[in-house]
């Protein structure tokens, strides 16, 4: 795989939110409004670099079996970390990436991606990667939110769509609008694999 | 056997280093943590009593036995009393709603402001956007003595569409902070403004 691939594959082919399907906790939980979507897709993306270096360059000290407690140390400690620093030296920041950091400590992405990838890849390959689900993750959210925050509050970035917001359907913003927006992206995603293949 | 040792060993020292560095990182943190928050709160006391200028932290006992009640005073430039400032607590739909309530000498709410919250994300959440607080804020400007209950309680306040939970949390709050308003009433009048020296707002 070619470094450019290694990097684009989280887009859209081996994208984690429609293909791989890890995280849809924090997806359902904060895909209700595009801001939130930004703000969540940053700081997994930010967490994920990190998280994926370290495993990687730690990879060839790591016993094999007892490989993944170690991982989730490594993890909770660096997210930790940076949850204190950001709420220390940045309040603006903290106000709003603070409250998906703790739901990061809980997003398989991370863990599946140390575990799948940055423990077998050299750490350029697993920064490649990491930007890629990262970026991947984040267009996920941005379009299950779209349509969540265009049908359940008639909005788009907060700002008031016309048409849209005279009558809002309230249950999208909702967990099960979450759920029902994401089964029918993740088959209009089979749809269009199943055509090209 | 040797094996386990070995694993044993790696684990304890990653969690050793793991340790280590988060206690490095709580004890620089901390502090400054500590401080963002108080700033935060200092401004939303401003924000609901912009009368004030330097706050000060009281306590009020009804009696010997009675658990103190804990309370924020604000005194203007001139040192007189300008209003106190409360934080409560409503239980909402799905958690406690951090509010901060301002009230002047004579008990009229003079601003809200909500700090935290878990209500239902584009329901409930409205209370703290315009959306719900402008109405409030009309009411509270324009009628004498508003009943700080939802309408379909009989009050006046006009609950947020599908948040109703959200919005009753909201005037229990209100109604909480007028109780304690009226308990401590008596003391807020005697009050002496801190000494500005001492850095005044805390």
């Amino acid at each position: 795989m070619t470094m450019m691939q290694q990097l684009t594959k989280g887009f859209w082919k081996e994208n984690p939110i429609f293909v791989i399907s890890l995280g849809l906790c924090p997806t359902i939980a904060v895909s209700s409004s595009m801001t939130n979507a930004i703000g969540m897709g940053i700081a997994a993306t930010f967490v994920l670099i990190g998280s994926n270096l370290f495993i990687s360059l730690m990879r060839s000290i790591v016993p094999d079996k007892i490989r993944i407690p170690v991982f989730i140390v490594v993890i909770a400690t660096f997210v930790t970390i940076i949850d204190k620093l950001i709420a220390a030296f940045s309040p603006a920041l903290s106000a709003s990436l603070g409250i998906f950091i703790p739901l990061i400590v809980v997003n398989c992405i991370i863990l599946g991606r140390a575990e799948a990838f940055a423990c077998k890849n050299g750490p350029v390959d697993s920064i490649l990667d990491a930007i890629g689900m990262g970026t991947g993750f984040t267009l996920a959210l941005l379009l299950i939110a779209f349509f969540r925050e265009l049908l359940g509050e008639g909005k788009l970035f907060g700002h008031v769509i016309p048409f849209f917001s005279s009558d809002p359907a309230l249950i999208m913003i909702m967990a099960p609008g979450g759920f029902i927006i994401f089964g029918l992206l993740i088959a209009l995603k089979r749809h269009m694999d199943s055509k090209g293949a | 056997m040797k094996d386990m040792l070995k694993m044993g060993l790696f684990l304890f020292v990653v969690s050793a280093v793991a340790g280590v560095l988060l206690a490095i990182t709580e004890s620089v943190t901390a502090p400054r943590i500590a401080e963002n928050q108080k700033a935060l709160l200092e401004q939303a006391r401003k924000e609901v009593l912009p009368q004030a200028a330097i706050f000060s932290m009281n306590e009020f006992k009804a009696s010997e036995t009675a658990t103190a009640v804990s309370y924020c005073a604000g005194f203007d430039q001139q040192g007189k009393i300008a209003g106190m400032v409360l934080n409560v607590y409503p239980k909402g739909y799905a958690g406690a709603i951090e509010m901060v309530v301002g009230l002047n000498p004579q008990g009229k709410i003079s601003g809200v402001k909500i700090l935290s919250q878990k209500e239902t994300p584009g329901l409930g959440t409205k209370l703290a956007d315009p959306v719900f607080l402008e109405p409030f804020k009309k009411l509270i400007s324009t009628k004498e003595q508003p009943v700080f209950k939802v309408k379909q309680d009989g009050g006046d306040v006009d609950a947020i569409t599908a948040a109703t939970i959200s919005s009753r949390a909201f005037c229990a709050g209100i109604r909480n902070s007028l109780e304690v308003f009226n308990q401590v009433k008596s003391q807020l009048e005697s009050l002496q403004a801190p000494a500005p020296v001492s850095g005044g707002a805390k």
